[in-house]
């Protein structure tokens, strides 16, 4: 009997605790779906997309923005601006402003991990200026955060961009053989849009890659379908399987990947040099002039001349990237894998990447020419 | 030995005196009616109550005796052929005899009087069943009445093994109960059980098969049930052909089955009549259903108080907008909601049916649009209590759905307090209290714990009858098989 008492009012005063647990009511909170960081003078400057509940309006948001010298301090401050509690538990993307991209990042992606109530899997993205100005526009659909989302999203499992959550992103930057790479996202005649790839080194920005860059460090980087490439390729080498006289000096050959699977392997370690083999499935979505494909000879030369053509960028690509001493597709991972008995440190991979060599070796697979056949 | 001997020449009973103590015994009833018939110089005397014996049975009776001569026991005893006769040399018992409809005949110069069963049957026609629907099967149920029942179990189970052992119950308003059970099927500890516990029974009146499970339960602090009730004779039949043990009380149309698990709940004879896919199909909805209506609202509750973070982005808008207007915390507003969905249910069943229509209307009504207008609940929450109202009356057993209802209430109270940890604590208890819950000694949650897997083909789902040759395990049944497997496979053409 005792024994009961006690559990009872060990149980009530449970109950008189409860008024310490915070409550979330949806309909009191301002819900960030879209963060922005900036760099305002010394000071971070955070800009957040505010979902807001009224009963009359169905897209009610609200744009917030202020600095402060830690992105936890500006949120603060931002909440004096709003009727509602700032909450980020509904963040999706994160935009990181040029500018801050550029001094470095890790403050506001390591804040981002930290906060428990913040997913790992909210997409991050780099912004062609301020962050402030894309996310003041108004999108043509929903809010800015919903949108963003969409687009990063639909395009990353359309295979155009390269996926960049805070989970990879951490993942690549804590990796010593890995750099991250971020889409960047610009602004243009008020409308918001994608627009390839930005680079880092550790946690800042280096440089950028162009979208049809982008198809190239997927295909190098994980096995992926479905993904689409136009190639030029010089009409004298076709000339005598197109119908007519062409119009220009190159021909348009659009390829549709439909499977691919490289491999990438350390030939020799001490310079490093490696060797990237790409076995590419494709179908031939589109081709500017009427080149006559039936001809088994013709789709011979045809993915001869775009293999070419493909090695060719990925030299280009690779150049570049030793260029700016950032290694997105890790490299650096797969020198560590095969060296054993020494652990790869940052500061080795930083010296070792700029000198190393590929040798590109692309094979493609022309499957399919179209459905008429 | 002595004993005996001097009850055998037992002095011959005063007919004046038992006459004077059946009317002082029966209150004196005006119903009581005393009949003198004279044959021979020998008097004889006729007790009975007027309205509960069958008169044309009697007068047939009268008839009979006129023809003869001599009144005598066992001349008489011939002549009534289908009646039960018995015999009674004390006054309490004769008069505990006319009061359920039996004709006394007191003879001078006999140590005995005799007891003719003439009592006339009160009953409804047997009828369709109303509160167990089924789509398939029989749709008889039973009635109010022992004999009945027992002669339509019998009519279902031709098994000689079958059982049916009487018992009395009940100190002031003795009532007849049978246990029902087949013999080599039903193990024997789990009757002997079930006869201690009746055996040892002091009550004044079990009223109802219903009371009489709640009076034999294991645990009569537990919300859920111990023992399965029903009024389908089908469902009796097929319980009993798992090895499980029926009670049948008199005066009540249904009949107890034990010992009952958590699963019997949830199977009806429909899933055995539907083939064994679409029966499994229709099983795992009833289990989804439950689910969903036990979990659905304090889900609901802890996203919106706490758990922000999980709610889909798609959804978030339109339930952030709805939940605007509502001036109550999410809590409160599931509160009221499924309170008024509680009255509504509970006026449905309390209604004559000639307003019953006009209820469903107010009811459609105030928990429609009309409620979600006012700005009092949002209309997330409306499809959310209906979808789990729904679920509750998908569980066969009407008390299994009340039991998810009540549940339900403070769970929702626990996810208002505490959100998703308040939930799971909730659900914790629930399934600790679940597992340590028995039914006449068997564990409730069986197969699932203990676990017992070859039990699953026939109770979480079902399993084609070729692989379902054996009866649960559960109920330790003495003859496991009741379909050979190898018998089954063989397909017989005419052609060869």
């Amino acid at each position: 009997m005792k024994k009961t008492i006690i559990s009872v009012i060990f149980l009530m005063m449970t109950l008189v605790l409860t008024a310490c647990l915070e409550q979330y009511n949806l309909e009191k909170l301002g819900l960030a779906t879209v963060i922005g960081y900036d760099l305002d003078k010394e000071e971070v400057r955070a800009t957040a997309v505010l979902n807001q509940f009224q009963p009359e309006e169905k897209n009610a948001f609200q744009v917030v923005s202020s600095p402060g010298n830690t992105s936890k301090t500006s949120r603060q401050s931002s909440n004096l601006e709003t009727s509602n509690k700032i909450v980020g538990g509904q963040l999706r993307v994160v935009v990181l402003g040029e500018s801050l991209a550029e001094e470095g990042v890790l403050s506001i992606t390591d804040t981002l991990s930290r906060d428990a109530s913040i997913g790992t899997m909210l997409y991050l993205c780099v912004s062609k200026g301020n962050a402030k100005e894309i996310l003041e526009t108004k999108p043509p659909v929903s809010d800015m955060g919903t949108y963003l989302y969409n687009l990063l999203k639909q395009n990353i499992e359309g295979e155009l961009l390269v996926s960049a959550t805070l989970h990879e992103f951490l993942q690549a930057y804590y990796d010593p053989g890995k750099d991250p790479i971020l889409p960047l996202v610009t602004m243009e005649d008020k409308s918001v849009k994608a627009d390839g790839l930005v680079v880092f080194n550790n946690d800042k920005v280096v440089g950028f890659l162009k979208g049809d860059e982008g198809f190239y460090i997927k295909l190098i980087r994980e096995r992926f379908k479905a993904g689409s490439t136009e190639i030029s390729i010089p009409s004298e080498s076709v000339k005598k399987f197109i119908k007519n006289k062409p119009k220009k000096e190159n021909i348009f050959v659009v390829v549709d990947d439909i499977k691919s699977n490289s491999k990438i392997t350390l030939v020799e370690a001490s310079t490093p040099k490696y060797k990237i083999t790409i076995h590419i499935d494709s179908v031939i979505k589109e081709v500017s002039e009427e080149v006559i494909l039936e001809d088994p000879e013709s789709l011979k030369t045809l993915e001869e001349l775009i293999e070419k053509e493909m090695e060719k960028k990925v030299n280009n690509i690779m150049k570049k990237l030793q260029e700016m001493n950032s290694d997105p597709l890790g490299f650096g991972m797969v020198y560590d894998s095969s060296i054993r008995n020494k652990k790869l440190t940052h500061e080795e991979w930083k010296d070792m990447f700029p000198h190393a060599e590929f040798d590109v070796e692309i094979n493609v697979d022309i499957v399919k020419t179209g459905i008429v056949e | 030995m002595g004993n005996e001997k001097m009850d055998e020449i037992e002095k011959p009973i005063d007919v004046q005196e038992w006459t004077k103590g059946i009317t002082h015994y029966t209150n004196n009833s005006p119903d009581l009616i005393i009949k003198h018939v004279e044959r021979d110089k020998k008097g004889a005397v006729f007790l009975y109550l007027d309205n509960m014996i069958n008169h044309q049975e009697f007068s047939m009776l009268l008839l009979n005796l006129d023809q003869m001569k001599v009144l005598k026991y066992e001349e008489l005893e011939p002549l009534i052929l289908t009646k039960k006769i018995s015999y009674s040399s004390e006054l309490l018992q004769t008069v505990d005899a006319i009061n359920t409809g039996a004709v006394c005949l007191l003879m001078e110069n006999e140590t005995k009087c005799m007891l003719i069963s003439l009592s006339k049957l009160v009953e409804r026609p047997l009828s369709a069943s109303e509160n167990e629907s089924m789509i398939f099967g029989p749709s008889i149920t039973f009635s109010e009445s022992i004999s009945t029942n027992i002669a339509l179990l019998r009519k279902n189970i031709t098994d000689r093994n079958l059982c049916t052992e009487k018992f009395l119950v009940g100190e002031r308003n003795s009532t007849e109960v049978r246990i029902v059970y087949i013999k080599d099927i039903a193990n024997e500890d789990n009757i002997a059980t079930m006869k201690q516990r009746i055996q040892d029974l002091k009550i004044d009146d079990p009223i109802d098969s219903n009371v009489l499970a709640q009076l034999l339960d294991d645990n009569s602090l537990s919300l859920f049930p111990q023992a399965l009730t029903t009024e389908l004779p089908d469902r009796v039949c097929y319980m009993l052909g798992k090895g499980k043990i029926a009670i049948f009380v008199d005066r009540s149309p249904s009949v107890i089955i034990a010992p009952s698990s958590f699963l019997n709940f949830f199977e009806t004879t429909d899933d055995v009549y539907t083939r064994w896919n679409i029966g499994s199909f229709l099983r795992i909805v009833r289990f989804i259903a439950m689910m969903l209506s036990l979990l659905l609202t304090p889900a609901y509750v802890a996203a919106l108080t706490y758990h922000y973070e999980i709610i889909p982005s798609p959804l978030l808008l339109s339930l952030g907008q709805s939940r605007a207007s509502v001036p109550f915390p999410p809590v409160l507003e599931a509160l009221i909601l499924e309170f008024i969905l509680e009255l509504l249910r509970e006026s449905g069943a309390r209604l004559p049916t000639k307003v019953g229509q006009t209820m469903g209307i107010v009811g459609g009504i105030v928990i429609g649009q009309a409620a979600v207008d006012a700005g009092f609940t949002s209309n997330i929450l409306i499809i959310i209590i209906a979808l789990s109202a729904l679920g509750t009356f998908t569980a066969p057993s009407y008390m299994m759905g009340a039991v998810i209802r009540i549940v339900r209430f403070p769970l929702i109270i626990l996810a208002g307090l505490w959100g998703g940890i308040g939930l799971i604590f909730g659900l914790l208890y629930i399934i600790i209290h679940l597992l340590k819950l028995t039914s006449f000694g068997t564990p409730y949650l069986v197969p699932i714990y203990p676990f017992r897997f070859s039990d699953w083909k026939d109770s979480l789902f079902r399993v084609p009858p070729q692989y379902a040759g054996k009866r649960p395990e559960t109920n330790r049944p003495i003859d496991i098989i009741r379909y050979s497997r190898t018998n089954a496979k063989q397909r017989k053409d005419i052609d060869e």
